[in-house]
C-alpha cells in the first residue's frame, strides 16, 4: 500500500483542480477524522476555498495531498471546537457513509463491521495522533510527505505516530475483545 | 527513507484480521456529491472578493466571478443552497449578517500566502480557517476571537439588496428544477426555459442548462437533447457536469 505516484509538479494548481484531483481523498480523510456526514460537505468547502485564499498549492516539499490534509485538520479543529457535543462519538451514519456499495448484505454487514472498528478504534486517538495514523497507516503516505506537508519535523512524525499505532492496536484490541465476548452471547450473533 | 516504519498492513507481526481491515479502510471510499461539490466550489470562489482571478479561473469561473462581484454579501448564503440544490429538500439557510461576512472575508483575503501559512498544530487558527463562514456556530465563535481581525467596514462592498435578491430568486430555481427532475422532467425543462430567460448570463447558467439536457433527455426528446449537449460542451469543456450530460444525451 501506499500513495499512488505523483508527478512532481512544477506550477501552482488552484483550488478547482485540487478538488478535481483530490477531493475524495480530503472527504475520507475528514469523515476519518470522525466529520459527520451531514457536515461534510460545509467542510470540504471551508478546506478547498482556504487552499484558494492560500493562493492554491505551491510546489514545494509538500505533496498537494498532505497540504491538504494541514488544512482538513485544522478545519476539522476548528469545527470540533463548535461541536463538542458531536465529537469523538461513533457516529454510525458516517459508517454508513463509508462503506460504499457490497455484492451482499452479508459482505456489507462484515464491511460496515471492520469499519465500524477500525472507526471506533480511531475515535480514541487526539486529533493529531489520529491524523498521522490515518495517512501514514490508510492514506499510505510516507512520514517524510507527512513531515512536509504537515510543517513538523520528520523526527516528530515517527514518535507521535509511533504512540498513534501503540494507542489504536490497544484500542482495537479492547474492542475486538468486547465484539468476540459479544458474539459468544446466545443470542447476541447468530 | 530507511526510518520509515513498515505500515501494519505490511506487517506480517499484525493480526491477519487488523491488516485486512485496515486494507478495507484504505479500499473504502466516501459517499459524496463530488459533482455538486465542485458546483458549490466554482460558486463560492467565484463570488469571493477576489474570485475569479486566482489559479483557477478557467472560462466559466471568470464568467461567475464577473457576475457576482455585486452579490458577494450573500455568497456563502447561496453557496448552502448551491450545495443542496441536487437535494429533493433545499434546506440548510443558514441566518448570517452579510456585513459580517464581509469582513471576515476580507480579513482572510487579506493575510497574504506568508503571512497566511498554517501555524504548526495546537497553535490557534489562522485568519484564512477562521475567517471561512459556514455555520452559525462557528460564527459566534469565531466573534468572540482575534477582534482585531473581525468585520472592518465594508465600504468597497458593492452589494445591493436587489442583486441578492436576484441571485437568491436564481438559486431557488435551480432548486426547484432539481426537485422537479426527480419525477417530473416536464416541469423541470420549463422551470429550466424560465430561468433562461430571468436569469440571462446569470451564474448558474452552466448548472441550469445541464438539468435542461436532463430532462430533454428523460422525456425522449433525444435529438433536441444531443443539440444541447453538443452547445453544453463546446461551451463548458471542462464542466463537472461534463460527464453527465454526454451520458444523458448518449454522446
Amino acid at each position: 500500500m501506499g500513495a499512488p505516484a505523483e508527478a512532481q509538479t512544477t506550477e501552482t494548481i488552484g483550488a478547482e483542480a485540487l478538488f478535481r484531483a483530490h477531493a475524495p481523498f480530503v472527504a475520507g480523510f475528514l469523515v476519518r477524522l470522525g466529520v459527520r456526514p451531514s457536515d461534510l460537505d460545509d467542510l470540504m468547502q471551508e478546506v478547498f476555498v482556504v487552499a484558494h485564499r492560500r493562493g492554491g498549492f505551491q510546489p514545494g516539499p509538500a505533496r498537494p495531498t498532505t497540504w491538504l490534509a494541514r488544512i482538513a485538520i485544522r478545519v476539522a479543529m476548528a469545527h470540533r471546537r463548535t461541536r463538542t457535543r458531536h465529537w469523538g462519538e461513533l457516529d454510525e451514519d458516517a459508517v454508513s457513509l463509508a462503506v460504499g456499495s457490497e455484492p451482499s448484505p452479508h459482505a456489507q454487514a462484515e464491511a460496515a463491521e471492520s469499519l465500524s472498528i477500525v472507526q471506533r478504534a480511531l475515535e480514541s486517538l487526539d486529533v493529531e495522533r489520529r491524523a498521522l495514523f490515518v495517512l501514514f497507516e490508510i492514506e499510505g503516505e510516507s512520514c517524510d510527505d507527512i513531515a512536509a506537508g504537515l510543517g513538523i519535523p520528520v523526527g516528530t512524525v515517527y514518535s507521535r505516530l509511533h504512540a498513534a499505532r501503540r494507542d489504536f492496536q490497544k484500542a482495537y484490541a479492547k474492542l475486538t475483545g468486547r465484539v468476540q465476548a459479544s458474539r459468544q452471547q446466545p443470542g447476541v450473533w447468530r | 527513507m530507511n526510518g520509515e516504519p513498515t505500515r501494519l498492513v505490511d506487517d506480517s507481526s499484525v493480526r491477519d484480521e487488523l491488516r485486512q481491515r485496515l486494507s478495507s479502510e484504505a479500499a473504502t471510499k466516501p459517499q459524496y456529491d463530488f459533482d455538486q461539490g465542485l458546483a458549490r466550489l466554482r460558486a463560492t470562489i467565484a463570488n469571493l472578493p477576489s474570485g475569479g482571478s486566482g489559479p483557477d479561473s478557467d472560462a466559466s469561473g471568470t464568467k461567475l466571478s464577473v457576475a457576482n462581484y455585486a452579490v458577494k454579501g450573500s455568497v456563502w448564503k447561496v453557496a448552502g443552497i448551491v450545495g443542496l440544490a441536487g437535494t429533493s429538500v433545499v434546506v440548510g439557510v443558514r441566518a448570517w449578517s452579510p456585513a459580517t461576512h464581509v469582513g471576515r472575508m476580507d480579513a482572510g483575503a487579506a493575510a497574504s500566502p506568508a503571512a497566511a501559512s498554517p501555524p504548526t498544530q495546537g497553535e490557534e487558527p489562522d485568519p484564512a480557517l477562521t475567517g471561512v463562514p459556514l455555520a452559525a456556530t462557528t460564527e459566534q465563535q469565531a466573534a468572540t476571537t482575534r477582534p482585531s481581525q473581525e468585520a472592518k467596514p465594508v465600504a468597497r462592498s458593492p452589494s445591493t439588496p436587489a442583486a441578492a435578491d436576484k441571485l437568491r430568486e436564481e438559486i431557488n430555481n435551480l432548486a426547484q428544477i432539481r426537485a422537479a427532475l426527480a419525477g417530473d422532467p416536464a416541469t423541470a425543462l420549463a422551470l429550466s426555459d424560465e430561468g433562461n430567460r430571468r436569469f440571462a448570463g446569470g451564474v448558474l447558467q452552466e448548472e441550469r442548462e445541464a438539468s435542461a439536457i436532463r430532462s430533454l433527455a428523460a422525456l425522449g426528446r433525444e435529438a433536441d437533447a444531443r443539440r444541447r449537449a453538443q452547445r453544453f460542451l463546446e461551451t463548458y469543456p471542462k464542466s463537472p457536469f461534463a460527464e453527465r450530460v454526454r451520458l444523458s444525451a448518449r454522446l
